[in-house]
């Protein structure tokens, strides 16, 4: 039986006294859509962070493809296969749509040395850009400002350009933050869409139980720092343990 | 698809461009007097040591206050191997060239672990030390009586002839800046300059590239200070102090640091401006103070980036990126 | 080395400590609580020196009474300064870069103003007469004037601590340095917190310029000079760091005047090369926790 994608053992990150990740343990099967729900402050991001080589653990493990990557730096995690979408929109602002993708698929590539021909003119990184662009919606902005933007846009380019570099696992952290009711509905389709037909592995941090019970396969929920409890929507939805966390906020 | 088409006629339009600017400064010497062609040598050198600045700060955003120690080392590089009739002027000039490089290899590493204000200082500080160290190293240096009467090949002798070898090779650096930046090397720096952090989540190793743009601009800014030494045929200490630093970092704002010819524009108002105070006034740091003042103010994006803005304003374009990378 | 040089020396390094420390606890205030790079900073030291010799050696004003009109001079120099255009910046997308800018313009503008002022040839003033004379400690000869630095010194550093920690002033500035929406929104004037600590900032750079102007004679240079010495005092220290401005200062302080002793030429480069060495190994400074500047 193949490795789950990615592995987390007895995880764990204290910020000056405080566990924000504590003992945390799962493993994620490929192919799956998951989601990581949990109030504010639960650890969600610092999650993505540790396993993503933005924080380095005190101490447990993370395992990609039953490799250890913790303690590597972001960029290597990167090139490994690991994808990520950020809580704040994390774009090239300055830069045109296209340059923020091709920029991503020019580094999967591994032509960011090349000195000798504009970038724009690696017409095979920009047919493929423009790929990507057109399936997050935004091949009719191509030359815009990044910066300029409506926010739901920026937030789905955010995701064009973790998924430029075709990674095997994809973290989103809140994709859908700051979107309108029919922006989100947009966006849950689109996020499906691509996680069947890239066959991809799919996380995602989300605050809207909508979505997360609309779309999740499996639910993983956290609590200050721990992993409270993981399971099908309905399992989640009928744990106690897990209302109580929420002291009062809907789950269906 | 519209926007290659119009690319194609961008690339004309650049062509024109180019042309145009060669035309100005190769024309300069038919004005007749011997004032324009120092001018627009010294307008050249400067320019080139500018948008070697601004290859880390524009393109980059990596705001180096030190770059006079390498424009200061390959001046020091051509004059002290002339001098010492070492090598030939041919040889000099690349050596300055490899000398601004290597010190940037040398210094960069150390520079480059830190961030924002932090870097700015230990670049302001690595480059005070190398000037106390050509300030005080009377034997090797000549101290702060600097070199006089370097000797320059008889074939360059002539100020005009000089001037069109200048205005040769610092065009050929312009357009080697020009690839870089467009290239996906330089659309990485960009990317650096934009978000640094996300750049490393693409898989890149960030210290790496931004490593290399210190060891290329302080490659191009120890050609400057060869070609200056050549030109001014002396060197001083005053290459590598501080203000000179200052002075090209103005003169890219100025110019507008988004804007591929800014810093070269910026060199020009700001060396006709100095020309000028100085024929009136002994006080020419109140001006270029309060000109810099007045520019971060009011132009933060500098005066071409700031007039480009509003005739897109006006045009009714989002007009996407720098001019410094439109293709 | 007689025992006595030794002391000497340490004693003479104490009292450029003390004096960089002046300056340089303005310096690392306004980066820790206005979370500005003053890089204008040693023209206000400048300003206090030339402030000084106007009140004291041209106006006939007592020593005493000149420093004091110099440091409030400075210090409302900077202020006005902080809130006609520093202000105007904050905010900004690449904050950091427009602060370096400004400030450096500032160098240059007073840098020429000073001149414009009073020309460019040395000024001095000297010594009130109580306190001109040495201090004998056996062998020892000690400068009266370098006692009075030294408690200058220390007595800032004691008032500012106070201040610091036990004034509701003390309490609102450490508020606003950690977040400033915050501070705000309890009910802190912050714009005007922030000119008043510029503006105390600077009046100690105007206060060690003044000190200072009895023992170095008053020149355009200083205030570039000192720009330097408190930057990497503070650097070593770490920025924002009160205490760490003080432990930078002695630091530096005593690294030149042995320096001086014994490689006079290249005193100067011990220490950059400190400056460096801590920015390479710690460059959050000495005493502040990591991970500030990476």
């Amino acid at each position: 039986m193949k490795p789950p994608v990615l592995e987390v053992r007895k995880l764990s990150r204290a910020f000056g006294g405080l566990k924000v990740t504590n003992d945390v343990s799962f493993a994620i099967r490929e192919g799956e859509l998951s989601s990581i729900i949990g109030p504010n402050g639960a650890g969600k991001t610092t999650l993505f962070n540790l396993i993503t080589g933005k924080l380095i653990p005190d101490s447990g493990e993370v395992l990609f493809r039953g490799e250890r990557i913790d303690g590597l730096s972001t960029a290597e995690i990167a090139r490994r296969g690991i994808g990520r979408a950020f809580q704040i929109t994390s774009i090239f602002p300055e830069r045109s749509v296209l340059d923020n993708v091709l920029v991503a698929i020019l580094a999967r590539r591994k032509m960011t040395g090349r000195l000798f021909r504009r970038a724009t003119s690696c017409t095979e990184a920009v047919r493929e850009s423009m790929e990507v662009l057109d399936m997050l919606s935004l091949a009719g902005k191509v030359n815009e400002k990044a910066g300029s933007l409506p926010h739901g846009d920026q937030k789905r380019l955010d995701i064009a350009v973790a998924l430029s570099l075709n990674p095997e696992l994809v973290l989103l952290d809140e994709p859908m933050a700051g979107m309108s009711p029919e922006e989100r509905a947009g966006t849950v389709e689109l996020v499906r869409r691509i996680w069947k037909e890239r066959s991809l592995t799919l996380v995602f941090i989300e605050h809207d139980m909508d979505v997360v019970f609309l779309i999740s396969e499996w639910i993983r929920v956290l609590n200050q720092g721990l992993l409270l409890a993981e399971g099908t929507p309905e399992m989640i939805s009928r744990n106690r343990d897990v209302i109580a966390a929420y002291l009062g906020e809907e789950i269906e | 698809m519209r926007s290659w088409r119009s690319a194609k006629a961008i690339r004309l339009g650049e062509a024109a461009q180019w042309g145009a600017g060669l035309l100005l400064f190769g024309t300069v010497p038919l004005l007749g007097k011997s004032y324009f062609v120092t001018m627009a040598n010294e307008i050249l050198v400067m320019g080139l040591f500018a948008m070697a600045f601004n290859l880390l700060y524009g393109v980059t955003g990596m705001l180096s206050f030190g770059q006079a120690a390498y424009y200061g080392v390959g001046g020091y590089a051509v004059g002290l191997l002339l001098s010492e009739g070492i090598v030939p002027f041919s040889v000099a000039l690349p050596a300055a060239m490899v000398a601004g490089g290597i010190l940037a290899l040398v210094l960069g590493p150390l520079c480059i672990r830190l961030t924002g204000v932090y870097f700015t200082m230990l670049t302001l500080a690595f480059a005070e030390m190398v000037w106390a160290v050509v300030f005080k190293w009377y034997d090797f240096t000549g101290g702060d009586n600097g070199i006089q009467g370097i000797p320059v090949p008889d074939v360059l002798r002539n100020p005009l002839r000089y001037y069109y070898f200048t205005l040769a090779v610092v065009f050929v650096c312009f357009w080697i800046l020009r690839k870089i930046v467009e290239s996906p090397f330089g659309a990485t720096l960009q990317a650096i300059r934009e978000n640094q952090e996300r750049v490393g989540f693409l898989g890149v190793n960030v210290r790496r590239y931004q490593l290399a743009a210190m060891i290329l601009s302080g490659a191009f800014a120890g050609l400057a200070g060869g070609l200056f030494a050549g030109y001014q045929r002396s060197i001083h200490p005053d290459m590598l102090h501080w203000t000179k630093s200052g002075e090209v970092i103005l003169m890219s704002i100025l110019g507008g640091v988004s804007s591929f010819f800014g810093p070269l524009v910026g060199a020009a108002v700001i060396l006709f401006i100095e020309d000028m105070i100085g024929k009136y006034t002994e006080f020419w740091e109140i001006c270029i103070g309060s000109i810099m003042l007045a520019i971060v103010i009011f132009f933060p994006r500098g005066v071409i980036g700031t007039l480009g803005a509003r005739l897109e304003g006006m045009r009714g374009n989002k007009g996407a990126g720098n001019e410094a990378t439109r293709s | 080395m007689g025992g006595n040089i030794f002391l000497a020396q340490l004693l003479s390094g104490l009292t450029s400590a003390m004096t960089l420390f002046l300056v340089a606890s303005g310096l690392t205030l306004i980066f820790g609580v206005v979370n500005v790079f003053n890089f204008a900073h040693g023209s206000f030291y400048l300003l206090g020196a030339y402030f000084a010799y106007q009140a004291v050696a041209v106006s006939g004003v007592g020593f005493w009474e000149g420093v004091i009109l110099a440091t409030l001079g400075a210090g409302v120099s900077g202020a006005v300064m902080e809130y006609v255009f520093l202000r105007r910046i904050y905010g900004r997308p690449g904050e950091a870069g427009f602060q370096i800018l400004l400030t450096y313009s500032f160098i240059l503008i007073l840098d020429d103003v000073v001149k414009m002022i009073w020309g460019t040839d040395y000024k001095s003033i000297s010594k009130p007469e109580a306190l001109a004379g040495p201090l004998y400690f056996g062998e020892m000869i000690v400068p009266k004037y370098d006692i009075v630095v030294i408690g200058v010194g220390l007595l800032v550093a004691v008032g500012m601590w106070w201040m610091i920690k036990r004034t509701k002033f003390g309490r609102n500035l450490r508020a606003i340095s950690s977040n400033r929406e915050m501070a705000a929104s309890l009910g802190v004037n912050v714009p005007l917190a922030l000119s008043l600590v510029f503006g105390l900032a600077t009046a100690l750079g105007g206060l060690s310029g003044a000190l200072s102007a009895p023992v170095r004679t008053v020149t355009p240079g200083a205030g570039i000079e000192v720009i330097i010495g408190s930057l990497i005092v503070v650097v070593i220290g770490g920025l924002g760091n009160f205490w760490g401005a003080l432990v930078g200062a002695l630091i530096i302080g005593e690294v030149t005047a042995f320096g001086i002793l014994y490689l006079p030429q290249w005193a100067i480069l011990f220490s950059y090369a400190v400056m460096a060495l801590v920015l390479i190994f710690r460059p959050e400074g000495l005493l502040t926790k990591r991970s500030a500047a990476r």
